[in-house]
């Protein structure tokens, strides 16, 4: 992480690791939920009609 | 069913003084949509308050506003009273091609916007004081594309939602996020043409309108038959 | 019918795996071993998973207006499924996308919003997606259901060009809007297994609800006569289940 390049024209903005976190954290959380839910229902046994 | 392009024709034409006889026989109905949309007006220049530069600034936006948010309960009208006395099935199984049916009443529709639209830009220009710099010719043809474009996917939608229950709440849910570009092109291209359009953007907007219009009348002609039959 | 298979393994579960697998090996390496961007530095890291959730969501909702098509051509409920599936899928990466976006534009720009074309039009479509779902909740005769929600996802598709140029126009004639910078060499790894990892985890997960959907969609179009008591059939757990049961 030692290869930041110069700024041209504002400054680099450092830091923001917590906004980071989020979108990652996030993400993975909303797909594995996503895809448990969807695990769950596809074993759910087949309502036998009368 | 193969008809030819003069039969479609005579039936649009059909369908269409058919729905415009409907609505001249109930106009107390459409009165009270005018009084709607007139209300809207105020309630925005209330909403807003009484600051005349954002008042006149923004003329364009609530003339717009209150033409689509009146939209949604004259499409809703104009195929409640085909479904109500099961009319619409009638219709479905006549020798009437189903983009003749489209095309009469997205007309019929069109046409009472434009009227209500003539009805709501007087008291915009009188409440909120906006000017009108360029051509009046041009602002009618930015008033009856705009119309034209919230009557295509209006006019399908309305037939979608027309026999489920919750209508009211579903034909705006789909039909407003879908005509996003047609009320950006409409209020941009009305608020430069009464604000003044040195830069000759109107055009480009109005083509963007005209490109919508094209999209949405040809493709809702087309699927219009599956939506009446199911 | 396969009524009883629905335990063993099958090709959607072979590409979630692949998925997860290359989201997580992209994700790592452009959390801790990609460099810092140059202007945006270390938050510029969140586009290694906000970029591929846009490119796989396109796809997405592309297959979904596929299977659109295809269910009005042929009237199957098997493509009606597929329908449903890929409207989640594609709703899901949407609402993430935003997510990401926002999280993305607050250290960026200062701002959680802004009204940049490709923001704002994926915020379009969500709603206009958001529809098609809603739709389908809310009919319960199951042709009907085929045909109107494969019409909205039509005209939804079809719309979304006109509705970028439409904010892209609205934008940049108040002001030059400035995008991101270009992908430079270094990105392009990370940033191209992740893509392929949501792509394949958007497929597999359109797999999965594809095969717990059409279970349902096929016994309902079996049986047109009983459109009202179709809901009371189904489980309260299982998908369709629920849709009908947040209508009624």
């Amino acid at each position: 992480m030692n290869e930041v390049a110069e700024p041209v024209a504002t400054g680099v903005i450092t830091g923001g690791w917590s906004y980071i976190w989020a979108a990652y954290g996030v993400t993975w959380a909303a797909l594995l939920l996503f895809l448990g839910r969807a695990l769950l229902l596809s074993r759910a046994p087949d309502p036998e009609p009368e | 069913m193969a008809l030819s392009p003069t039969v479609i024709l005579r039936q649009i034409g059909q369908i269409l003084s058919k729905d415009l006889l409907i609505e001249w026989r109930a106009r107390s109905r459409g009165f009270a949509l005018a009084c709607f949309a007139l209300t809207l007006l105020l309630l925005f220049s209330f909403a807003v308050g009484a600051d005349a530069t954002t008042l006149r600034t923004h003329a364009g936006a609530y003339l717009w506003m209150s033409i689509f948010l009146s939209s949604t309960l004259l499409l809703a009208q104009s195929m409640a009273h085909e479904v109500e006395a099961g009319a619409l099935d009638t219709l479905v199984l006549a020798p009437i091609s189903p983009a003749a049916l489209f095309f009469g009443k997205a007309l019929a529709n069109a046409g009472q916007l434009v009227l209500l639209a003539a009805v709501a830009l007087p008291p915009v220009i009188a409440l909120f004081d906006a000017p009108l710099r360029e051509s009046p010719l041009r602002l009618a043809a930015v008033v009856v594309a705009g119309c034209l474009g919230v009557a295509a996917p209006g006019t399908l939608y309305a037939a979608l939602t027309a026999r489920l229950q919750s209508r009211q709440l579903l034909l705006p849910l789909l039909l407003f996020p879908l005509l996003v570009p047609c009320l950006l092109a409409s209020v941009k291209a009305t608020s430069l043409l009464m604000s003044g359009d040195p830069m000759h953007q109107v055009n480009a907007w109005l083509g963007l309108l005209l490109a919508f219009d094209l999209l949405y009348w040809s493709i809702c002609g087309l699927l219009f038959g599956r939506v009446i039959e199911s | 019918m396969a009524t009883t298979q629905s335990g063993g393994l099958r090709w959607e579960h072979g590409l979630l795996a692949l998925g997860l697998a290359l989201l997580a090996v992209g994700h790592v390496q452009g959390l801790f071993f990609a460099p810092a961007e140059a202007m945006m530095g270390d938050v510029g890291r969140i586009l290694y998973v906000h970029v591929p959730t846009a490119w796989a969501d396109m796809l997405v909702y592309t297959a979904c207006f596929g299977f659109a098509v295809a269910a009005l051509w042929t009237g199957k409920a098997t493509y009606d499924a597929a329908v449903e599936a890929s409207a989640e899928v594609g709703v899901l990466y949407n609402a993430l996308l935003l997510f990401q976006g926002s999280v993305w534009a607050r250290p960026t720009w200062g701002v959680f919003w802004t009204w940049d074309p490709r923001l704002t039009t994926s915020a379009v479509v969500l709603v206009l997606f958001l529809g098609v779902l809603v739709l389908r909740r809310v009919i319960p005769e199951p042709e009907r259901r085929l045909n109107l929600s494969a019409i909205a996802a039509v005209l939804a598709y079809v719309g979304v060009p006109i509705v970028y140029f439409s904010v892209k126009w609205w934008r940049t004639l108040h002001q030059p809007f400035s995008s991101p910078q270009t992908v430079d060499g270094s990105f392009i790894t990370p940033l191209r297994l992740a893509a392929f990892g949501m792509i394949f985890l958007g497929a597999g997960l359109i797999g999965l609800r594809w095969r717990a959907l059409r279970r349902g969609l096929e016994r309902d179009l079996a049986t047109p006569d009983l459109p009202a008591a179709a809901p009371a059939l189904r489980l309260p757990g299982e998908a369709g289940g629920s849709a009908a049961g947040g209508a009624l």
